[in-house]
């Protein structure tokens, strides 16, 4: 492994800054000893599998610095959200109390922001913090510890069904080439439940690099819809990790939609721990614009009986842009009666648009029932002739065929208020 | 020919949990007589089918049940085929890639060896199998396909006529045979069921409805509700049921 | 307890265990530049021969070896490996099959594939690779009237080394891969193929890999040209004996379709698996690819694996000129110990390119099964298409199955489309089948072939029987 960013570099400065801002003893040994892991690992290169469509190498020799607090809020930036919501507002990734609003948060629930949540419930949110990542598979994580500053703590008490859908709002404002290292934490206990959506916008702001990892426990028959939004800079470089935590009887569903960055990287890891937990990962890629580049890989560990998972993703792509899919379900000895599902479907509307897919399987048990499919195609020429038949032009027959390929993906959607924000985004940013 | 008694049995479902499904069967089905069991859906008719042919899904918790002077409890399913016992699924199942006739020759000569009967050769099967199919009215093209594969409901139900008149059994169950047909398939089905029956021969109907009965006409009729044979009387009691349904009887438990 | 039927069933015999005994003539243990030069001298090779063997020599000296399979073994000591052995021969080679060492000919009888040219293999030529060289090849005069060369690699050197010059190492280039360069340094033998403009090959033709000397890597190398509108069907086979260490088979396969040409690729590969234990067995670390090069060409792989210690193989199609087909028809059975990464690669250059993968994976006992695919579709592939299915069934609950298909689209006007599935054998297909009055056995060895149907329908019809038979030896049981 050869040390990047041995010589003393942009980001050498930077740890050094973030070290020196007060915070307890363990948490500043534990990020040094983290940043030191990362310089040994290096960034992932394209001859790691795992890797191998998705250079990043370009991360080393851009001057990233950290991100400060823009004055200059955008109008209107919270004017499409959802109505009903317990909304918290990060501002180039500090968090601004005053575009905040939590007034309908039940009482028995922690919601705060990272560094509060250290200072008022340290003896909970250390044990988290100290979760010890696998940076050696995936080395940003190492990077997000070293320099995490902030981010969200949730944790939902026993039986407490939240009934209106946590917004956290990741705006990056007026600011150019920083980095932001994001962490949240939601921890939901034993038959809680609770929908949160991750959004990331930009405003002004351009050629910036988010580092963000999510971490989601959820206990028995704990249940948590999980919704992210990336509608990152053209310029940007977005990297997130999410790992979800399953126990018995749990039920997980992630719904991740990314139509933002210049590259994108979304690691979904699922950890079925325990007996019938079950969890449902959709997701949308579409990439209207040059060189964009998204790369999604899920990684599914099967380790107890009767659990079940299922993978639909769909994707659409034009332009010159290309998107990488991996998933993989891996199924322990233990994991007998598990049914996995994956299925990756793409729709490339230009000839220059490039498609890398990958649905894997590795079983090693016998119990098992698993399927997966991908396809990859253009859009239907008869469906399309037929509607210029009909009379409607070439552009907007394609437009409404490309609806048509992701339509049911949304639909899907159970909550109506989160179906139709994610329906307007998708129309609005996208142009679908 | 038929003989249960006391038959208790129970499944575990996902959560290991066990539920009861037989409380306590008896039946007495004597050699030449056609029995229908009929009840509502979630009964146990299908179970008790399926245990008396060796569905190891379910636990025989007590009780017993002979064929023959053999108790089948102790007989793995091959055995109790060979033994002479039948069951024309209610849903047949797939099976990719086998050959429709190579499978029931192979069927046919297993059953055979263990009545100590030489097998059949190519030629004489093949001779059997097509007056079989005739009698059915049934295309030869079949015999080309692979085991229920891509078959309508109306002809799966037709294959596994086709296989009971290949293997000649003493004792055949029908459960739920005539479950998805047209009236045509129906009459088929029940022509080939009825060129079966003789004073050796046992058959057991399981059925939701009465229509079967019209065309297969049964000596005694059961009522199955809760696990549980809870009356029986002559082929009267079928009109009465399709007259009244199941409710007056649950009445007058 | 149907688990402890399968277990019992999936045992497997192994009847091609035994040893010839011979004589031979055999190097010491060791690759260096003398071995290659000894060896390219024995053969009497052109020079062109031999400066493309030290190339590959000296690149491979370069490479480590790839890791990134899923498989595991040891390291191998390449200096531990006897890379010649040869029957001994009284002078330089049977001129005809009479003069053949009788040993020989009775070893392949007992392998089931009998010399002579009649009886059960009448419409068969056979080439028969015994270790490093081939020791006969049927029906020369018969395919010679029709034009179509078959004849060992070693003869196709002397008599039509132009032939030879023009095509060895176009498809599979000695620096593709570290076996790949390492077949290139040492080979020995293999097959040779040429069938002419305009002509349908007249009968099958195969060839019959042995390998019999202890310690003895078996390096063959087989390059068959098709050209324009030709035709031809071609098997292989390969057994060796039962032997506590592991031995290696790295062998090299090219295959060349011109306009119109057609070439069917059949492999039953049957080495030595090691015993229950995963004690000894083969190595078969192989690799096979096809060519098209002109326009309406067609490469069709069939494989049947049901041997070796570990299997590494990727049949693999390079679909360039327009309109060209590429198929791939696999059955992989890993029992016991066994370990196999197989799968193929279809790459799409040409427009209307398509191409085929159907892959069954059986997996039983302590068996690891691995579907490695790549589907490629290059920018200038216009319409190109691909359809890829694979299916695994497990047999045991301390097998695997696993599948890593790479699908990677670089033309919009595509379609592909890639299905998978792995489940355990169907409870309910078993217990269709006994209420029916099959054993469990029977039952099962029937499933499986049904779920291999697919792939034995590709088989040419004289050896369709020959694989579903050997299915059912690899799943035949002591169940009294």
């Amino acid at each position: 492994m050869s040390a990047v960013f041995s010589t003393s570099s942009w980001l050498e400065n930077i740890f050094d800054i973030t070290s020196s801002v007060f915070q307890p003893p363990w948490l500043q040994a534990f990020r040094t000893q983290q940043f030191k892991k990362f310089r040994e690992r290096g960034l992932p290169t394209m001859q790691e599998e795992r890797w191998k469509y998705t250079p990043v190498s370009y991360l080393e020799r851009t001057n990233f610095s950290l991100p400060i607090i823009s004055n200059k809020w955008p109008k209107n930036c919270l004017e499409e959200n959802l109505n009903s919501i317990i909304l918290l507002v990060f501002n180039n990734g500090h968090f601004s109390e005053e575009m905040s609003d939590l007034h309908l948060l039940p009482p028995e629930v922690i919601l705060s922001p990272l560094s509060a949540a250290l200072q008022a419930h340290e003896h909970l949110v250390k044990p988290y913090l100290l979760q010890q990542l696998d940076g050696q598979r995936h080395p940003f994580m190492y990077l997000n510890s070293a320099f995490l500053n902030e981010g969200i703590f949730l944790q939902i008490p026993k039986n407490c069904v939240i009934p209106y859908p946590i917004h956290f709002l990741f705006l990056n404002i007026n600011q150019s080439y920083f980095m932001a290292s994001p962490r949240n934490i939601i921890v939901a206990h034993e038959n809680s439940q609770v929908k949160i959506i991750e959004e990331h916008r930009a405003y002004q702001a351009e050629n910036y690099f988010i580092n963000v990892v999510t971490e989601l426990y959820t206990n028995s028959n704990a249940r948590v819809d999980y919704y992210k939004l990336q509608r990152e800079h053209l310029t940007s470089t977005h990297i997130a990790n999410i790992n979800v935590h399953q126990k018995q009887n749990s039920c997980v569903n992630t719904f991740l939609v990314d139509f933002g960055s210049r590259l994108a990287r979304e690691d979904l890891t699922i950890n079925l721990y325990e007996r019938r937990a079950t969890c449902h990962m959709k997701g949308l890629y579409l990439l209207r614009h040059d060189d964009q580049h998204i790369d999604n890989h899920i990684y599914v560990d099967h380790a107890a009986e009767n659990c079940t998972s299922s993978v639909l993703y769909k994707g659409i792509l034009d332009k010159k842009s290309q998107a990488v899919f991996n998933s993989k379900v891996y199924a322990h000895v233990e994991a007998k009666k598990t049914h996995a599902q994956q299925t990756n479907h793409n729709l490339l509307l230009s000839s220059s648009a490039e498609v890398n897919t990958k649905p894997e399987l590795e079983i090693y048990t016998d119990d098992v029932t698993c399927l997966h499919g991908a396809t990859v195609g253009q859009v239907n020429a008869e469906a399309l002739f037929y509607l210029r038949a009909r009379g409607i032009e070439k552009e907007a027959a394609l437009k409404l065929l490309a609806h048509a390929f992701i339509t049911d993906v949304i639909e899907k959607i159970e909550d109506s208020a989160m179906k139709n924000y994610i329906q307007r985004q998708v129309s609005h940013y996208a142009g679908l | 020919m038929l003989i249960i008694k006391n038959l208790h049995a129970s499944i575990r479902d996902e959560k290991q949990k066990t539920k009861k499904i037989l409380c306590g069967i008896d039946l007495h089905v004597k050699s030449g007589e056609v029995h229908a069991i009929m009840g509502p859906n979630g009964s146990g008719k299908s179970t008790l089918a399926n245990i008396l042919a060796g569905q190891k899904e379910y636990e025989v918790t007590q009780g017993e049940a002979w064929l023959d002077g053999k108790n089948l409890m102790d007989l793995e399913p091959e055995s109790r085929a060979a033994a002479g016992l039948f069951l024309a699924f209610q849903y047949p199942v797939e099976i990719p890639g086998v050959n429709n006739m190579y499978f029931l020759k192979a069927a046919v000569n297993s059953v055979r060896k263990h009545r100590q009967l030489p097998p059949l050769d190519a030629m004489d099967f093949l001779t059997l199998i097509k007056n079989k199919m005739k009698e059915m009215e049934m295309d030869e093209k079949f015999l080309s396909r692979a085991v229920n594969e891509g078959f309508s409901g109306g002809e799966k139900k037709c294959n596994e006529i086709l296989q009971m008149l290949m293997l000649e059994p003493k004792l055949a169950i029908l459960d739920e045979t005539d479950s998805g047909l047209d009236i045509d398939a129906l009459q088929r089905v029940a022509k080939g069921v009825n060129s079966l029956r003789d004073f050796k021969r046992s058959i057991v109907v399981v059925t939701h409805y009465q229509r079967l009965l019209n065309y297969i006409v049964p000596d005694v009729v059961h009522v199955m509700m809760k696990g549980k044979i809870i009356k029986s009387g002559g082929k009267e009691l079928a009109l009465e049921l399709e007259e009244k349904g199941y409710g007056w009887l649950g009445s007058t438990e | 307890m149907t688990n402890q039927y399968l277990k019992q069933i999936v045992n497997k015999n192994y009847q091609y265990g035994f040893v010839t005994a011979i004589e031979s003539d055999t190097f010491a243990p060791g690759l260096s530049e003398e071995v290659i030069h000894h060896i390219s001298k024995l053969k009497n090779e052109p020079e062109f021969m031999l400066q493309w063997r030290l190339r590959a020599y000296q690149y491979w000296l370069t490479l480590s070896p790839p890791r990134w399979a899923h498989v595991n073994f040891p390291n191998i000591d390449y200096q531990n490996i006897i890379y010649y052995s040869a029957p001994r021969v009284k002078k330089d080679g049977p001129a005809s099959l009479e003069e053949v060492d009788p040993k020989l000919l009775e070893t392949y009888k007992k392998l089931g594939i009998p010399l002579h040219e009649q009886g059960r293999l009448a419409g068969v030529a056979v080439d028969a690779v015994f270790d490093s060289v081939s020791v006969a090849t049927t029906f020369k005069a018969k395919l010679a009237e029709a034009g179509v060369i078959f004849c060992s690699f070693s003869e196709a050197v002397q008599e039509y080394p132009a032939l030879v010059e023009k095509y060895l190492g176009t498809v599979v280039p000695y620096r593709d891969n570290f076996f790949a360069a390492l077949n290139s340094a040492v080979f020995s033998d293999g097959s040779f193929v040429y069938i002419p403009k305009g002509v349908r090959c007249p009968m099958e033709l195969s060839t019959y890999f042995r390998i019999n000397a202890a310690n003895t890597g078996q390096f063959e190398r087989t390059l068959i040209i098709a050209d324009a509108d030709s035709h031809v069907s071609y098997l292989e086979g390969c057994t060796a004996p039962m032997r506590d260490e592991n031995q290696l088979h790295a062998a090299v396969v090219e295959l060349v379709a011109l306009e119109n040409a057609e070439i069917k690729y059949s492999t039953v590969q049957n080495w030595y698996p090691g015993d229950e234990e995963g004690r000894g067995g083969i190595y078969n670390f192989v690799t096979k690819r096809g060519a098209c090069r002109g326009k309406h060409a067609k490469i069709s792989w069939t494989q049947i694996e049901t041997g070796s210690a570990i299997t590494w193989k990727y049949p693999s199609v390079i679909l360039q000129g327009d309109d060209s087909i590429g198929e791939f028809y696999s059955v992989a059975l890993t029992n016991h110990h066994q370990q196999a990464d197989t799968g193929t690669k279809m790459i799409h250059i040409g427009k209307n390119t398509r191409s085929t993968i159907i892959s069954k994976g059986i997996s039983a006992g302590f068996g690891q099964n691995t579907y490695r695919g790549l589907v490629r579709v290059l920018p200038q592939a216009l319409y190109a298409r691909n359809y890829t299915q694979c299916e695994s069934l497990l047999l045991s609950a301390t097998c695997g199955a696993h599948t890593f298909p790479y699908i990677e689209v670089k033309n919009p006007t595509s379609q592909i489309e890639h299905e998978a599935y792995t489940s355990k054998i169907g409870a309910d297909q078993l217990f269709y089948c006994r209420q029916r009055g099959l054993s469990i056995e029977d039952a099962i060895s029937m499933i499986v072939n049904g779920f291999c149907k697919r792939v034995f329908n590709e088989l040419p019809m004289e050896f369709a029987v020959e694989a579903q038979k050997l299915l059912e030896v690899s799943l035949e049981g002591s169940v009294g």
